[in-house]
């Protein structure tokens, strides 16, 4: 299988997180092999990976909160090294299990991460806290403690404090990998909604996740990254399958298509009276153009359904960690 | 959640609208995030029920120690009880409570969300040692002093001198706050409770124990000096010649402690 990687223009200016050359490592144990990450602004970038893969390393080290061995990042235009304040402003964080102080209700918790970045009349802060209770549904729960929060109410609350300050970047990990299929929801359904509104840069290992919001992944694997793309382009790769299934045994298709200087190859299969023929080809448009004229070619051929495939994210991602797992 | 499923988009451009009235907080620097942080450690005392166990506590153990002492013989010196013990269990007081003072913010994962904010680890620290500072320099020594000087008066009879009292309790807060910078110290070196605590009370006792047998010119550089120094203080007369060394070393002591504490969480990986 063929690595689709598509690195992003050099430009600093559309992108709000660029890592070069990022390593990390733990005495002998390397967590990340020099990575060189771009996520571009406005994007809702899935960075994905098995456990182990060295996403919370990364992110922690976009945080400022570990050292960098070698290789620098830098964040919303600010060098991580140098501007860790100036970055830590501008940017939310929502961390794999959420901890917060216990004694403090959901509304203290906001109140006093709001207090970290404004200055301003109380009563228009509790306003910003009361829309950002409303905005992940704890408005009904926001003067229990926190100590008796579930884990989806404590991901819902890291997720309004992450927002607190209306940041250009939200960086969630693993936001939803600890949550019932409801609570899932319910956080996807909150990126969405913010997906106007910010960059977010979120790790996780649900595949399901990363087709349902993002625009763009990554995938790490052993501390590497093996692959960076818009996910529709990472899903169709390099070469675009089609899959035509016509009536009778289609003797004279196959040639004809392989012909063709953009047709890569061709397969056929018959089940019962029908065949179904998957063509791979490496010019998108010219087979958009001319495929089904080609096979429709010959008056006896009718065609009972034609259309492009789809990987599927799981797919990719096994082959793509596989090729990276020692044999 | 699902029965309340949150705003529809409209509540984000409300929320928008409501930050332009609040003004960012743009200024840097080492106490960036101090004050916020120093308002949450201090709504930890004094925000729940902490406070009152502990001055209820402290009131037990100080104030009904001297208490006795005075009841069960009046013609006693009853400074002579009251400023060990108070010296004493202070310092294990904030030795037991303060040990998970960091340990415990890192162990949570509350250290690694605080520092994602626009905190410094310097503000972080800091705020721990004032918030720890204030609350034990009243709870356990302010409380218990105004009580014992009470006592002192209405069970024992004595008229006590105000102003050399005042200066013990400034040596008994030096005592205290050099235990208090110890340990928020040790706090950033280890990542368990146990050599903390040993540590620290390993200090204490080795001070209780033999710091008689030691050169007085070393004792006079470490804590142990001190609870004897607020005693000659509290007396009144001719302060000891002692004195402004002791206050030099254990400010030094504190200092130090905090710098080495400073140091080692900004090396910290959370």
């Amino acid at each position: 299988m063929t690595t689709t990687t598509n690195q992003p223009e050099n430009d600093d200016s559309t992108d709000v997180i660029a890592t070069r050359g990022l390593r990390k490592a733990y005495g002998s144990v390397v967590a990340l092999h020099g990575l060189d990450l771009r996520v571009p602004k406005g994007s809702i970038f899935g960075f994905l990976g098995p456990n182990g893969a060295g996403k919370t390393t990364t992110i922690k080290l976009l945080l400022g909160l570990t050292r960098p061995t070698s290789g620098s990042a830098s964040v919303v235009g600010h060098e991580v090294a140098a501007d860790g304040l100036l970055i830590r402003q501008r940017i939310g964080y929502l961390a794999q299990q959420p901890q917060f102080y216990d004694h403090m209700s959901a509304r203290e918790t906001l109140r006093f991460t709001a207090r970290l970045f404004f200055r301003g009349p109380v009563r228009a802060a509790d306003r910003r806290i009361d829309e950002m209770l409303e905005l992940v549904g704890l408005a009904g729960m926001a003067d229990r403690p926190v100590r008796g929060f579930s884990g989806g109410e404590r991901q819902r609350l890291g997720i309004a404090q992450a927002q607190i300050n209306d940041p250009e970047l939200l960086i969630l990990d693993e936001p939803a990998s600890a949550l019932d299929p409801v609570g899932r929801r319910d956080v996807l359904e909150i990126m969405r909604r913010l997906r106007d509104h910010t960059t977010i840069f979120y790790s996780t290992h649900i595949l399901d996740d990363v087709e349902r919001v993002s625009d763009t992944v990554a995938i790490l694997n052993g501390g590497r990254m093996v692959a960076q793309a818009p996910i529709t382009e990472l899903l169709h790769g390099n070469t675009t399958e089609y899959a035509l299934t016509i009536h009778g045994n289609g003797d004279g298709v196959p040639s004809r298509l392989r012909s063709r200087p953009w047709v890569t190859t061709v397969t056929a299969e018959q089940v019962g009276p029908l065949t179904t023929l998957n063509v791979a080809v490496n010019d998108d448009r010219a087979a958009d153009a001319e495929l089904l004229r080609v096979v429709l070619d010959d008056p006896h051929t009718t065609v009972a359904s034609f259309g492009r495939t789809r990987q599927s994210l799981e797919d990719l991602f096994i082959d793509l960690v596989n090729e990276g797992e020692p044999q | 959640m699902s029965a309340n499923p949150g705003p529809s988009s409209s509540a984000l451009a409300q929320a928008e609208s409501t930050t332009q009235h609040l003004r960012p907080i743009t200024t840097g620097g080492w106490r960036r995030g101090f004050a916020p942080m120093l308002g949450k450690e201090l709504g930890q005392w004094w925000g729940t029920k902490q406070w009152l166990v502990q001055a209820l506590t402290w009131l037990v153990l100080i104030n009904g120690v001297a208490a006795l002492a005075m009841i069960m013989d009046p013609s006693e010196d009853t400074l002579k009880v009251f400023l060990p013990v108070t010296a004493l269990v202070t310092a294990v007081g904030v030795i037991v409570t303060t040990q998970g003072a960091i340990i415990g913010e890192k162990q949570r994962g509350t250290a690694a969300w605080i520092l994602s904010k626009p905190v410094t680890r310097t503000s972080f620290l800091l705020s721990k040692l004032a918030a720890y500072g204030i609350g034990f320099g009243v709870v356990a020594l302010a409380i218990p002093w105004a009580i014992f000087l009470a006592e002192d008066r209405f069970i024992a009879g004595n008229d006590v001198a105000l102003l050399p009292m005042l200066g013990a309790l400034g040596l008994l807060a030096l005592h205290l706050l050099v235990y208090l910078a110890l340990v928020i110290a040790l706090g950033t070196v280890f990542d368990s409770r146990g050599p903390i605590a040993a540590i620290g009370i390993g200090v204490l006792l080795t001070g209780q124990f033999f710091g008689g047998m030691l050169p007085i010119g070393f004792v006079t550089l470490l804590p142990w000096i001190l609870p004897e120094l607020a005693d000659a203080v509290a007396h009144g007369g001719e302060l000891p010649a002692s004195l402004p060394t002791a206050l030099i070393a254990n400010g030094a002591l504190i200092v130090a402690a905090t710098v080495t504490g400073l140091w080692r969480l900004s090396r910290q990986e959370l």
